[in-house]
């Protein structure tokens, strides 16, 4: 009852760990997968070993997360180990993140990492934290030149990771295709915003800037979704603010063949991936729904 | 689910060490033993700490390691600091069981309020030397040191190995460098003595979203920072491998090394 396709990837349920929530490593990953994660997301692998920002990086406000993580990664030539654990021990699909500041980088990261065989390649054109890819994700023609060099370096699915942070999104999806992506994931954080501590006045992130995610960011998430629903024929992975099961089900509805998860695992665990499915499961067969893809865009 | 910082003044501060300071703030905060919170010296960084005094006058306590707890070491009286937390799992409390508290270093820090909350337990610490021996006029304690210049000349597990011909133990808690924490776990295991021991690991949210502090398929934030014999014996990277800031796992050597910068 709970599969789902991303394109011609078959999940086994429609949740897939978001980019940048725990993908620090294979076991952390497949932990995910045994409460039900369909697919996991590896933390976003950049071009050379980066730090990130100092803390605080993650802070969780009334309504949601700001983080400005700052894009640490331990660089794509350092995790060949990772990738063989990763191979080894989970068996189901694996999304990589890949950031870079030009399209050679880009390039080069997806090249290599090509080997390990992915089942998808996550283009993060999106991250507010760190000012290189975003440049990509707000310029409907830059993305679409960075989409079709990275096509001609692999097989593997491109999906880019699209910014909610432009007046265009459907505009730029449209693009994406266009150039040759295969899927659109939606949406990267929104903001950035701030958070003052007034006793000590001073921004409490040490970048003092960070991407909302959580709750406070689904509305825009679910209309980022439907829109690019109704401008591509290529599938679309839904995220920003999903929660639970009811949260899921709307966003399959605005159009999004499966649903990213990464800021609930703060409100609910690692479990939250089984309490979510469960909770879909559940609405499905209240309503008589066979199969998820029978309401897939259902609110358009 | 707001976890923001609570700011909380610096009232007093005491070298406890040539490296260690206790910084004592005005106001109540709470903690179950073994938990922890993300203390944030504003415009500088946030690390991990527990409170090492609880109760009326709760306090922190800081060695000197690296840029950031250089600027910890910096504050005076007045200054202000906050306290994001308590976060993580504690300690399970043993009330009527003939228990040991067994500690390497500064690892002591960690242990002190559930010696506060286990009053009569046998408290065995070890440090390099007796200029670095922590709260050992605060609790009555078992030293040892590196170069005898307290107690025997050895490590605290090999103290508290000596000490089991005379007496028994029931459970055992533990803090300290990893390798003495293994140290003690093979211990443990070899007298079927159970345990607790408390974890460190480079950690960025606190709240277990992410995974810096990942060891094995655990997060040290999240389901630990104290974790059982039972779970140590089945996590892959406990006594090997810490991923760096970057994320890059690292040999557990270079991760101290690298702590120290």
């Amino acid at each position: 009852m709970l599969k789902a396709k991303l394109g011609r990837i078959q999940l086994k349920t429609p949740l897939v760990l978001a980019s940048g929530i725990l993908g620090t490593n294979a076991q952390i990953m497949k932990r995910c997968i045994d409460n039900g994660a369909g697919a996991v997301t590896l933390k976003s692998i950049g071009p050379i070993e980066r730090n990130g920002h100092n803390n605080p990086t993650v802070l969780a406000f009334d309504s949601g997360l700001i983080n400005a993580v700052g894009l640490p990664t331990p660089g794509y030539l350092n995790m060949d180990e990772e990738w063989e654990e990763i191979n080894r021990i989970i068996k189901e699909p694996i999304i990589a993140s890949v950031y870079g500041s030009s399209v050679e980088e880009y390039c080069r990261i997806i090249k290599y990492i090509s080997k390990f065989n992915p089942s998808i390649i996550e283009l993060n054109v999106s991250c507010p934290n760190k000012k290189a890819g975003m440049a990509f994700g707000k310029n409907a023609e830059l993305v679409s030149e960075l989409i079709r060099e990275v096509k001609k370096c692999t097989k593997l699915p491109i999906m880019p990771k699209l910014t909610p942070n432009c007046d265009n999104i459907s505009e730029i999806a449209k693009a994406c295709e266009k150039a040759g992506a295969d899927m659109i994931a939606a949406i990267n954080t929104a903001g950035p915003g701030m958070i003052i501590d007034i006793e000590t006045r001073k921004p409490l992130l040490k970048y003092k800037t960070g991407g909302i995610s959580g709750p406070a960011i689904k509305p825009i998430a679910i209309r980022c979704v439907y829109e690019i629903y109704e401008s591509v024929k290529i599938p679309i992975l839904g995220i920003g603010g999903i929660s639970n099961g009811r949260d899921a089900i709307e966003m399959l509805m605005a159009g999004a063949s499966a649903v990213g998860i990464g800021s609930a695992v703060y409100y609910d665990n690692i479990e939250v991936f089984n309490k979510i499915n469960r909770e879909i499961e559940e609405w499905l067969k209240n309503n008589k729904i066979k199969s998820i893809k029978d309401i897939i865009g259902a609110a358009r | 689910m707001t976890s923001l910082p609570e700011i909380f003044t610096i009232k007093k501060i005491i070298d406890e060490t040539p490296s260690v300071k206790t910084f004592f703030i005005k106001g109540k905060i709470g903690m179950q033993p073994g938990q922890f919170f993300m203390v944030w010296l504003p415009g500088v960084d946030e690390k991990p700490f527990t409170l090492s005094y609880t109760g009326k006058n709760p306090a922190v306590t800081i060695r000197r390691n690296g840029k950031s707890t250089e600027a910890f070491h910096k504050l005076k009286p007045g200054d202000k600091i906050g306290l994001r937390g308590p976060f993580g799992k504690g300690f399970t409390i043993h009330k009527h069981k003939k228990v040991a508290i067994v500690a390497g270093g500064i690892g002591m820090i960690a242990l002190a309020s559930l010696a506060e909350a286990l009053p009569g337990s046998t408290i065995i610490c070890g440090a390099k030397t007796k200029d670095e021996m922590i709260f050992h006029k605060r609790f009555r304690m078992h030293c040892c040191s590196d170069d005898g210049s307290i107690g025997p000349k050895c490590f605290s597990p090999q103290l508290f190995e000596t000490m089991l011909k005379e007496k028994k133990f029931d459970f055992v808690y533990t803090c300290g460098p990893e390798i003495m924490i293994k140290a003690m776990l093979d211990l443990c295991l070899k007298y079927k003595i159970p345990m607790e021991a408390s974890l460190e690991r480079y950690m960025k949210c606190g709240i277990g979203v992410c995974a810096s502090c990942v060891c094995g398929n655990k997060l040290i934030c999240k389901d630990g920072p104290v974790f059982p014999d039972k779970e140590l014996i089945k996590m892959d990277d406990f006594g090997k491998n810490a991923l760096l800031m970057s994320g890059k796992k690292a040999a557990l050597k270079e991760f101290c090394e690298w702590k120290q910068e």
